[in-house]
């Protein structure tokens, strides 16, 4: 599966971006490690620079200023320009080693970045003052951060031995050991509900749900705290029953704390181009806000559990 | 929402406001000057002058009101001849030229500010605890035994002043009968003559001897500072004997409010400060009820003035807190909160005992200044560092002009140094000897002001001037200082970590290749350009570049902290940027840290906006490495929030961690950008939006294109 290299045993995972100052990752001021890996391939995935595991090349065109850098220094010649201007990378071939990047102005950005658990600890540490204040603490996201349990793990501990609030965002769809495992170290569990109709979450995502929806049935009854994290597509998954099984779920379970709704939102398009690959939702446009609160109404009319927009 | 009465007040204030008759002061203090007391020596002929031009004001009451007093500051009457003795300006300013030959370029450059007049706080609260009649006597007292012949001249000076207080407030007695409120006459014929005994009469001698000061020192920015402090031990004896309810009192206060507002109705630069809360001697929290209830009623009411600023004393109490958050979040842009252990630490380490340090009050944007101890120098105004560094690295040539600015003084340009300490250590001794020159400036024009602006009422109200028999200027405040401003101390900070890495360090680029893009705009140089701009900055939590903005932050405030007035005081750094940032880019090149020509400047301490690419706790973080304890004048920030989640309890949360780590001054926006760019193509639809521009507050619409840009431009701080 992925690339481990082993650094006086430890272990470490790429990360693509340890954001300071989130305030829509559980609660409080946090800071939210953003792991590379994902056992899903969302259609409307906003993050599509973190499914892959490895180290990968984002171009910015905007940011280029035609300097030719990039092309010079390539160990492997991958850069070049077409005569309009135009500039290419034969990704294929991309180790990934980060020359160009290292030597470019911004359009170049090497996404993912090798680092061990005390490397991330250190970084979010900074920010301890702030969580204090407002009951925050540190999430870890992706990609998935089951998709490499044995340093989520290891993550997660180091962070609970630092004294810190800890969530962990994931689509569940992962051994049940794996998700057991964590639950002394995490107090909030940020679950995605992508979609409750198991064909129809195999369509969107690659994946059934089967085993997302018993790993949460198994974490509630182990008495671990969720917040179910639906994100609404408009044209795929924003359907009455959809909304209504939702609630249905959460009234079924005795530790959800809240259930928010993620409006889709395109900013995985740039991204999608910067990285290479095509964008499935190209032209899907942000709902507006009177729907989104239909959307949340349609939920709240059958839970007591609180609906809120993420 | 405000009563039904102080809605009805609300309209009025802006209806007089707006069309304020003219005033004849001024007038009247010159042609009494130039006629009537003609022959007098100056320091009577000041005096009585002033006295004149108070006593001949109108006295106007409307009925409904129950605070008795008007005065108006909009529209002056021409005054056709003016009174050299009373001129404090033409000596002074041809006496520095005199000294400064080169003022001009100095000035131009702004390697040198002006003189800005007014800027003071007072005790007040003597005329409340003593009445006019106690304080006269006191003075009288005083005048029995004069140590010397100016001291004698003072005490009469305020006597004479201290019956033209009574007078007009007499006049006002008369007014209020013929309209029938008697309540207000009887409150006006008992106070400010006589020590108050109610809450209402605590108002009532305020407010009368704040309009009549301000009439005195007709200047802009200025501070009734603790407030709350002083008025509260009267109401406290209300509330006990169950003379006054908190909503009656609520009422007085906004209609106190509401007519301070009246007075400089949309003149927002002008700001009046009242300070809340803050410290008692003893180091306890000062806050009490009216604290509270001051807060409250400007978030409630539609007005500029006053500007509200909470102290929040050391472990302060969770509910002020609270408060401090939902006053920025929903308190239009008018909330500015200051930390009481920096702020009050920074005046210690100034060498201000204790004592005096924790009543300090603002005088006016945030100047901090020890209330009723400190003369009206509390701010002169500005000089630009980020000019001088530029001047610096070319050698004297400005990049706007490509003329040679002879009055600052460097050998070589950057490309005649081999190492950064070398150049960084010249830059300094420039701007050292550039500042010295500006304060002295300040010492010139002081020893004008004592003979011509002897400000006889307000120094009446100023320690120690009675004990010592000197006016404010002339040696009787305790504390004479001037406070100035070296504006954009973040760009020079990140302008002086780029040269070091890119010219020294990293050799990124020669000094004259520098240079030459400087001076190009960086036209050709977009490489070099986007590298500059890719080096750390000061407030993305980057340890080696918040050493470098700490590092000069520190060196310019030494240069003020170094000097020593004309009576002994120091100069003290108060760093703001208030309107100045269009004023700056104005006349500057491109910048070293990659900043084209005319981009403008940061806020006070506040990162620069293109530096906090790391999100606020980064900048916050930042922010608490600059050295706040030499910041006696006050150091302020601004912090511009995406409303979508500038919420109470995350504001709180940034607010309690920024004062954790040691900062002074908290203020900024919440308005949604989108907001303020309808407001730009739809102004009259936006009105009533007020925006925090910097130390003062003022309705978005009325401000230059310029100023709505510089608030536009702002980093949006969101999740
Ligand atoms: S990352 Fe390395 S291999 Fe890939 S394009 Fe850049 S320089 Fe070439
Ligand atoms: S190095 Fe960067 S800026 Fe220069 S040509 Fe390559 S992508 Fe563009």
């Amino acid at each position: 599966m992925k690339e481990r290299i082993d650094i006086m045993s430890e272990l470490t995972h790429i990360i693509f971006n340890i954001q300071r100052f989130s305030v829509n990752d559980g609660p409080g001021i946090r800071t939210t490690v953003f792991m590379k890996g994902c056992m899903l391939n969302c259609l409307w995935c906003h993050n599509p620079e973190s499914k892959s595991p490895r180290p990968q090349l984002m171009l910015t065109p905007r940011q280029c200023i035609g300097c030719g850098e990039c092309v010079r220094v390539c160990p492997k010649a991958l850069h070049s320009f077409t005569e309009d201007g135009v500039h290419l990378i034969d990704r294929g071939s991309c180790t990934g080693c980060g020359t160009c990047a290292q030597e470019c102005v911004g359009a170049l950005e090497l996404c993912g970045k090798e680092m061990a658990a005390d490397e991330i600890i250190k970084e979010v540490m900074k920010d301890l003052p702030f969580y204090k204040n407002s009951g925050g603490g540190m999430t870890v996201s992706g990609g998935d951060p089951l998709f490499d349990p044995a340093f989520t793990l290891e993550l997660v501990k180091k962070a609970k031995e630092a004294g810190l609030h800890v969530c962990i965002e994931t689509s569940g769809f992962s051994k049940w050991e794996n998700v057991e495992a964590l639950i002394p170290c995490v107090d909030l569990f940020l679950w995605d509900v992508k979609e409750t109709d198991s064909a129809r979450h195999k369509e969107y995502t690659g994946v059934p749900n089967e085993l997302i929806l018993d790993n949460l049935r198994r974490l509630d009854a182990a008495g671990a705290k969720t917040v179910l994290r639906c994100p609404v597509i408009p044209g795929y998954n924003d359907r009455s029953e959809h909304f209504a099984a939702i609630a249905a779920l959460a009234e079924s379970l005795s530790h959800v704390q809240e259930i928010n709704v993620e409006p889709y939102h395109p900013l995985g398009q740039s991204k999608s181009e910067a990285i290479g690959k095509e964008y499935a939702l190209a032209g899907l446009a942000f709902p507006k806000e009177e729907v989104v609160k239909e959307w949340i109404a349609e939920i709240q009319n059958n839970t007591r559990v609180p609906v809120k927009k993420a | 929402m405000p009563s039904p009465r102080i809605q009805a007040l609300e309209k009025q204030c802006a209806r007089i406001g707006q069309s304020q008759p003219e005033s004849h002061f001024m007038k009247d203090y010159h042609s009494s000057a130039l006629t009537l007391y003609k022959d007098c020596p100056q320091w009577e002929k000041t005096a009585r002058a002033m006295a004149y031009a108070i006593v001949n004001q109108e006295a106007s009451v409307l009925p409904g009101d129950t605070i008795g007093g008007r005065v108006y500051h909009l529209k002056e009457a021409p005054v056709e001849k003016t009174d050299p003795d009373l001129d404090y300006l033409t000596e002074a300013r041809a006496a520095f030229r005199k000294v400064y030959p080169e003022a001009d370029e100095l000035f131009e450059n702004q390697l040198i500010g002006g003189t800005a007049v007014g800027h003071i706080t007072w005790f007040f609260d003597r005329i409340l605890s003593l009445g006019v009649t106690g304080l006269r006597a006191r003075y009288e007292e005083a005048l029995s035994h004069a140590r010397d012949e100016e001291a004698g001249q003072f005490y009469q000076g305020v006597l004479i002043l201290l019956d033209a207080l009574l007078e007009f407030n007499d006049k006002h007695i008369e007014v209020c009968r013929k309209a029938g409120n008697d309540e207000l006459a009887e409150r006006m014929a008992r106070v400010p003559r006589y020590p108050c005994r109610t809450f209402r009469e605590a108002v009532q001698s305020f407010f009368m001897q704040h309009i009549v000061v301000m009439k005195e020192n007709p200047f802009g920015g200025n501070g009734p500072g603790r407030l709350d402090y002083y008025l509260w031990p009267y109401l406290e004896r209300d509330l006990a004997a169950g003379r006054i309810t908190m909503e009656e009192a609520r009422e007085i206060i906004d209609e106190l409010f509401l007519r301070i507002d009246e007075r400089l109705y949309g003149r927002d630069t002008w700001v009046e400060a009242i300070v809340v809360g803050g410290t008692y001697p003893n180091g306890c929290s000062a806050v009490n009820p009216l604290t509270y209830m001051m807060v409250e009623s400007i978030m409630e009411l539609d007005i500029t003035h006053p500007s509200v600023y909470i102290r929040l004393p050391e472990n302060p109490p969770e509910d002020l807190l609270r408060l401090s958050a939902r006053y920025m979040t929903s308190g239009r842009n008018r909330a500015q909160i200051l930390y009481d252990p920096a702020v009050i630490g920074a005046l210690v380490e100034r060498g201000t005992p204790m004592r005096d340090a924790v009543e300090y009050a603002c005088g006016g944007c945030m100047e901090v200044g020890v209330q009723g101890m400190t003369s009206d120098y509390l701010y002169i105004g500005y000089h630009n560092p980020l000019k001088m560094l530029e001047l610096m690295i070319t050698g004297g040539v400005c990049l706007r002009t490509g003329k040679k600015i002879r009055s600052f003084h460097a050998e070589k340009s950057l490309a005649g140094y081999d190492n950064f300490e070398d150049f960084y250590r010249d830059f300094i001794e420039e701007a050292g000897r550039l500042t010295r020159i500006y304060l002295h400036e300040q010492d010139i024009f002081s020893e004008r002001a004592q003979k011509a602006r002897p400000s006889y009422l307000i120094s009446s109200m100023i320690d120690d001037c009675l004990e010592r028999g000197r006016n404010m200027h002339a040696g009787g405040a305790r504390y004479h200082d001037y406070g100035g401003t070296p504006i954009a101390l973040p760009n020079v900070a990140d302008c002086l970590y780029a040269i070091r890495r890119a010219v020294f360090e990293d050799k990124i680029c020669t000094a004259d290749e520098l240079i030459g893009a400087l001076k190009d705009d960086f036209a050709d140089c977009a490489r070099l350009q986007k590298q500059l701009r890719n080096l750390p900055k000061y407030g993305m939590d980057h340890a080696e570049a918040d050493e470098m903005a700490r590092r000069v932050a520190a060196d310019f405030a030494d240069m003020y902290l170094s000097y020593r007035t004309r009576w002994g005081g120091k100069g003290k750094p108060v760093i703001l940027t208030f309107v100045y940032a269009p004023r700056a880019a104005a006349i500057l090149g491109a910048t070293a840290d990659g900043g084209n020509a005319g981009r403008l400047i940061s806020h006070g301490v506040t990162p620069q906006s293109s530096s906090m690419t790391e999100g606020i706790t980064a900048a916050i973080s930042s922010t608490g490495r600059m050295p706040f304890e030499k910041f006696a004048g006050g150091a302020s920030t601004m912090w511009d929030f995406d409303s979508s989640w500038a919420t109470v309890p995350v504001i709180e949360a940034v607010l309690k961690t920024f004062i954790e780590k040691g900062g002074q001054i908290f203020q900024g926006n919440t308005t949604p950008l989108e907001e303020l760019l309808d407001a730009q193509l739809h102004p009259e639809e936006h009105r009533q939006l007020i925006v925090r521009v910097g130390g003062y507050s003022a309705r978005f619409v009325a401000l230059t294109k310029e100023l709505q840009d510089d608030i536009i431009g702002r980093m949006r701080h969101g999740a």
